[in-house]
């Protein structure tokens, strides 16, 4: 067989071989090669040495309040994901770029309405004038009635 | 066989957790927290940090329980996020990796001194020095090769699954594998 070494496709072979996870076919012809191969014997022989010393290092034990610390930020994420569901609907609306533009137009419109009212007032006014202008011709048509009727010819008789 | 049974429970448990069964998260965490975070520490060296992105994980994994469909292993989706996350912490965060706080260290080497039944002050000085060197190595190498090594070597995951965690080919991964597992050799063959 090809050494593996010899072979960088195929080199993580040695891998394998090394952590027996092989099949038995394979693993007999790796070590007949192994036997006569100083190049992979010295691989191997480190490679082992390399695993001896990752299995030393032992990471320490998780906190012990690993999970209540976890379900309490589920929680929080879930509180919040209502709130988020709650107003997903009208959300993208809010976020377009044109409502500040609306928000101004009905600001102008709503000003513009709240300054109208002023001109009721001047129209009660001209109507205040128009009624005393009536009264006024209606004054002098009662005159006028009653200066027919003789009520004035005295008045009139000392003309 | 074993390990199909073993997936064939962490996948109904997590299809129990998407019909609102949170007794089944509950079980998953209970199975896959120490390795998580392990894997985390190892691959940041940092227990706070490693402990925060874990919890990150398994938040994620609660969140997307409603479109989980168990197509690929659960530890494969579940080293695909963690690995994800400290990918990104280690993009986000180059500098902070080269230097381990004393803290950590102190910690570790408490451990040790429970397990050892105390050790000679040099044989704690020597052991601690050795695992310098071993963590110095693991975080010398390539981000993606520092991922694979810890996922072969600690997780026993198959090179299948490191490739979709990896999102890569198989052979890739023997090629990423190898490469890792050279430089190892090469950096701790002092330690013989």
């Amino acid at each position: 067989m090809i050494c593996p070494m010899q072979d960088r496709e195929n080199a993580a072979i040695l891998l394998d071989y090394c952590d027996r996870r092989l099949d038995t076919d394979l693993m007999r012809r790796i070590s007949s090669h192994v036997e006569v191969c100083v190049e992979c014997q010295n691989v191997l022989a480190a490679q082992r040495q390399v695993w001896s010393a990752l299995d030393a290092w032992e990471p320490a034990p998780v906190s012990t309040d690993f999970n209540r610390r976890l379900y309490a930020r589920i929680e929080r994420e879930e509180a919040a994901g209502f709130w988020k569901r709650l107003f997903a609907p009208v959300t993208p609306v809010l976020l377009r770029p044109a409502l500040p533009v609306a928000a101004a137009c009905l600001l102008v419109v709503g000003t513009l309405l709240f300054q109208t009212p002023q001109e009721p007032s001047l129209g009660k006014q001209a109507g205040a004038e128009l009624v005393d202008l009536d009264q006024v011709e209606k004054a002098l048509d009662d005159m006028e009635m009653l200066r027919q009727m003789g009520v004035f010819a005295g008045s009139e008789g000392g003309v | 066989m074993a390990a199909a049974i073993a997936l064939e429970h962490d996948a109904e448990l997590m299809v129990r957790v998407r019909e609102g069964d949170t007794a089944s998260f509950t079980q998953l965490l209970e199975r896959h927290r120490t390795s998580v975070v392990h894997f985390l520490y190892r691959m940041v060296q940092n227990q706070a940090v490693a402990e925060e992105l874990a919890q990150e994980v398994f938040l994620r994994v609660y969140k997307s329980r409603a479109g989980y469909e168990p197509s690929a292993k659960f530890t494969t989706w579940l080293f695909r996020i963690a690995t994800h996350l400290a990918l990104n912490w280690i993009r986000d965060n180059k500098g902070s990796l080269q230097t381990q706080s004393l803290d950590e260290q102190i910690l570790e080497g408490a451990e040790r001194q429970v397990r050892d039944r105390a050790p000679s002050v040099e044989q704690k000085m020597v052991r601690e020095a050795r695992m310098e060197e071993i963590r110095k190595a693991i975080r010398l190498l390539p981000a993606k090769q520092r991922a694979a090594v810890l996922m072969h070597k600690y997780e026993e995951l198959e090179y299948s699954q490191i490739a979709k965690v990896l999102e890569c080919s198989e052979s890739a991964v023997k090629s990423l594998l190898f490469r890792a597992y050279e430089t190892l050799r090469a950096r701790l063959a002092h330690l013989r």
